[in-house]
């Protein structure tokens, strides 16, 4: 995509001859209309859903006298690219919620089934990562059963809250969002999946020191 | 320093959730712009909410997408000149392969080979910085009734400027704006009018700041 920003940024919010600014404008679009279009279709739907979304995009960065573009260069902080892909999904998501009241910023489930996938997921990969399952009770066997998982969840968070925010967010992608590695080191600044991965093993063993430290019973060595 | 900043509220679920990550800064963390401290503040904030990690993932898929793309389009000149090349060498051989004598040496001049191969590209010249203004593009001329496409793309490999002509000068339009600084590329393929193709390569020059 050339120069970032590109120079029709200038032209546009700086031009005082219309005919160059609508023509700065459509060379803009243009040069961008693949990023817009690629926000537009990842949240699903069918071709008039996707179109409408994009509209929806291409008039409300106009909107304003492009207020948004001159906030971008006002205060941006990163290229114009990252930041035109971040405004237009959240733009995709304004739309989808005004149009069909969803929640969320993206083609998300609702919070319900979200929360029973989260804990799904929390349960069986990464308590299993460091508990011996077999020594968990079964809700039938142990009537205390929903004591001790609630008391198991509260020593669990209190241990995930005293990591370091990158550690926390990295078994939050790993385990609560279930993100692959190779998807996490897009997000979080690793330089290669290796790292990662040394990183998130360092991680699990140190919240099984603490959990053991803590007395709780299962965590494997 | 910056700060995570308050949006309008957005529902989540049934419950309101007053603040979320600047677009600003899910853009910048996810550029490794960000200094020590900033970052551990947007790593704090997507440790606590669901919402915003599911964006900056998302963003960053999205983003893998139009690197990707880009670094595609990037290569694509060099891939259409070589295989411009490739198949200007196999129609060269397989048109000499009948007239090859016995002994296996090929007849006609070294230099025809070599321009069936490639023309000579005039100007600008490889990595010459050059002004703007008055800018034309000169090449060798291959034959009589030949056809040039000629493309400039900018460093990243997307079009800027593409004709089909069949002079062997060519003037840019003034609609086409070429940065002061950046650098951009520029080719032509030659068509030949017995089927042959030839090109001047790849070249890179640079408009003076």
């Amino acid at each position: 995509m050339g120069q970032d920003p590109p120079h029709e940024l200038s032209i546009l919010l700086d031009g005082s001859d219309p005919l160059a600014r609508d023509r700065a404008w459509s060379s803009l679009l243009s040069r961008y209309q693949h990023l817009l279009l690629r926000a537009a279709r990842s949240f699903g739907g069918d071709h008039d859903d996707r179109m409408d979304r994009y509209q929806h995009v291409v008039e409300s960065l106009a909107a304003d006298e492009f207020r948004r573009l001159r906030a971008y260069r006002q205060k941006g902080l990163s290229s114009f690219t990252a930041w035109l892909t971040v405004v237009a999904r959240r733009l995709c998501v304004d739309f989808d919620r005004t149009r069909f009241g969803r929640a969320g910023r993206g083609p998300v489930e609702t919070e319900e089934t979200r929360e029973v996938r989260r804990i799904r997921r929390r349960l069986v990969t990464f308590q299993s990562s460091l508990l011996d399952l077999d020594q968990v009770p079964s809700d039938q066997m142990e009537p205390d059963a929903e004591l001790r998982r609630t008391e198991r969840d509260r020593i669990l968070s209190s241990v995930l809250a005293e990591l370091e925010p990158s550690d926390r967010l990295l078994l939050r992608l790993r385990f609560d969002d279930d993100l692959p590695i190779r998807r996490i080191v897009e997000v979080m600044p690793f330089p290669t999946v290796f790292h990662a991965y040394r990183r998130l093993r360092a991680v699990l063993q140190d919240v099984r020191r603490r959990l053991e430290a803590r007395g709780f019973e299962g965590s494997q060595g | 320093m910056l700060v995570i900043q308050s949006t309008a509220p957005r529902r989540h679920g049934d419950s309101m959730t007053p603040e979320h990550l600047d677009g600003n800064l899910v853009a910048a963390y996810l550029e490794r712009r960000l200094g020590p401290e900033d970052r551990v503040r947007v790593e704090m904030h997507l440790g606590d909410c669901p919402e915003c990690r599911e964006e900056i993932a998302a963003v960053a898929a999205t983003l893998r997408g139009i690197l990707r793309r880009r670094r595609l389009l990037a290569a694509a000149p060099v891939v259409a000149t070589a295989a411009v090349v490739i198949l200007a060498v196999g129609i060269w051989t397989g048109r000499d392969r009948p007239t090859m004598p016995a002994d296996g040496l090929r007849n006609g001049p070294s230099a025809e080979r070599e321009g069936v191969e490639r023309v000579q590209a005039w100007y600008p010249a490889a990595e010459a910085t050059v002004p703007r203004s008055g800018l034309r593009f000169a090449w060798q001329s291959d034959s009589t009734g030949a056809l040039y496409n000629f493309t400039v793309t900018d460093s990243s490999g997307l079009p800027v400027f593409r004709a089909r002509t069949s002079d062997t000068t060519l003037a840019l339009p003034d609609s086409v704006r070429l940065v002061p600084g950046s650098s951009y590329h520029w080719w032509v393929d030659v068509l030949l009018p017995d089927g042959r193709v030839s090109t001047t390569g790849l070249r890179r020059f640079e408009i003076l700041p």
